[in-house]
């Protein structure tokens, strides 16, 4: 019998809802120690001071063998500012976080993608995808970047791995 | 355990003299940095300038009798693939081929970076010579059809595409294999060899295209039929895994076959080549393109600026 995954989220259920496999034990939001099987910090990392996100992403890494982070898109938000003289909310929120959960740095894919190598996490994939939010009563589109990585000497669990 | 890497350049242009010396001196340097092991370095006289330097890099691999047909790409890179398979009469086995084209130059430690992926197909990115620069990677459109480039993509981005050239693509042994055991191979009434993938190989019944069985190739309905025959048992030909055809490159044709067992081509777009044609074409030439379309920067080659 297959044993059942075990999954820690941080941050947006909502988010982190996508990436979850079907069947998982999920724990939500607790403190970032013991061993699981996958970590995924939705829209979590970017609440913290930047000069942390290497030890945050360390942690990460010693609590799970699969690590998932979904950050808002810097790149996408700026975008959506430099070319519109009325952006969408969710450019800014993407940016500053809200009042609740104002946000301390931002993410660029590329950044993301480094900061994980950094600390140890092999990068399987990395990509951006759209997701829609309800900001004031009505919905809009925003863009996120998704980073997927394994510890090393763990096994890639990612589609047609060598 | 060190992995065996062997490079393959197969093209039917001459390439410019800044290829030679950016790519060679970049996998001299990877070699000297001791992450892989080079095994043979596979070319085709049509991308070799002199005898001299066929005689460096240990020979171009093809006969006379293949040089004739080696002048398109889809040709070579058969050959070097076979070859890449076979191994060297020394023995020699490598686990990966790295190919390069003769006019896109890999950064430096691109086989590092690629092998450090751990993924049994993968591929940096060169940029179309021409506007509207796109990365030489796609991504089927909406119609499943054909093909799009994959444009407008965020830095950093490392993510399964439908289709890569193969100007800076490290292929794992295991797909060369996995293609040729899930294919039967057949020959075409013109001679040709195609490869069709042994589950869609179905007896047909007898009343099949009755009354056209003596012709070569007929449509029924809304088939296509087409008389193959096994090929004969000394036929040496390399097996065809790239074929240029419908006025698509060969690399698609590659990627179909790669797919059709299951593998598709990894993308990572921090490995960024140069694309040297008459001049080169890098990530700066796309990236003004993007900014110029967005209206985020003035367009340096309109205006005449840049």
């Amino acid at each position: 019998m297959q044993a059942t995954l075990t999954v820690l989220a941080l941050g947006d259920m909502g988010l982190a809802q996508g990436f979850i496999p079907e069947g998982a034990r999920v724990t939500e939001n607790e403190k970032i120690d013991g061993s699981y099987d996958l970590l995924i910090a939705a829209n979590f990392l970017a609440q913290s001071s930047r000069k942390h996100i290497l030890g945050l992403m360390r942690m990460f890494a010693s609590a799970a063998r699969e690590i998932v982070i979904i950050t808002p898109s810097l790149e996408w938000a700026c975008e959506q500012i430099v070319l519109h003289p009325d952006p969408p909310s969710m450019a800014y929120i993407s940016i500053y976080g809200d009042d609740e959960n104002p946000n301390l740095c931002g993410f660029t894919l590329y950044y993301l993608r480094h900061a994980m190598a950094q600390a140890g996490i092999r990068v399987t994939e990395a990509r951006s995808h759209t997701y829609q939010v309800g900001v004031g009563g009505k919905v809009e589109t925003a863009l996120a970047h998704v980073a997927r990585g394994v510890v090393d000497g763990t096994l890639d669990t990612a589609d047609n791995a060598g | 355990m060190i992995p065996k890497v062997d490079i393959g350049i197969a093209c039917s242009g001459a390439q410019s003299p800044a290829w030679w010396s950016s790519v060679f001196s970049n996998l001299i340097q990877e070699i000297r940095a001791g992450g892989w092991e080079l095994g043979q370095v596979l070319t085709i006289s049509s991308a070799l300038p002199d005898h001299n330097k066929n005689h460096a890099v240990g020979g171009a691999i093809a006969n006379v009798e293949e040089k004739r047909r080696n002048q398109l790409t889809d040709a070579n890179r058969a050959v070097l693939s076979n070859r890449f398979l076979t191994g060297s009469e020394s023995g020699w086995r490598a686990d990966w081929l790295m190919q390069i084209d003769d006019d896109t130059v890999p950064p430096e430690m691109a086989v590092t970076d690629l092998l450090n992926l751990q993924k049994d197909f993968a591929a940096g990115v060169y940029f179309n010579a021409n506007p509207p620069y796109n990365p030489i990677a796609y991504v089927r459109d909406q119609s499943g059809v054909g093909y799009q480039a994959v444009y407008d993509y965020p830095a950093g981005m490392l993510t399964q595409v439908d289709s890569v050239g193969m100007g800076c693509t490290l292929i794992h042994r295991s797909v060369f294999e996995r293609i040729q055991d899930g294919h039967t191979l057949f020959q075409r009434p013109n001679g040709t060899l195609v490869p069709v993938l042994s589950s869609k190989v179905h007896r047909i019944s007898p009343m099949f295209g009755r009354g056209m069985s003596k012709e070569n190739s007929f449509v029924a309905d809304e088939w296509y039929c087409e008389r193959l025959s096994k090929p004969s048992a000394d036929d040496n030909r390399p097996w065809p895994f790239y074929a240029m055809e419908y006025g698509r490159t060969e690399d698609h044709w590659f990627c179909e076959l790669a797919a059709a067992v299951g593998v598709r081509p990894w993308l990572d777009t921090t490995i960024l080549c140069n694309h040297i044609k008459s001049k080169g074409t890098e990530y700066a030439d796309y990236q003004r393109e993007i900014a110029s379309q967005k209206g985020l920067a003035s367009d340096p080659y309109r205006s005449g600026a840049g």
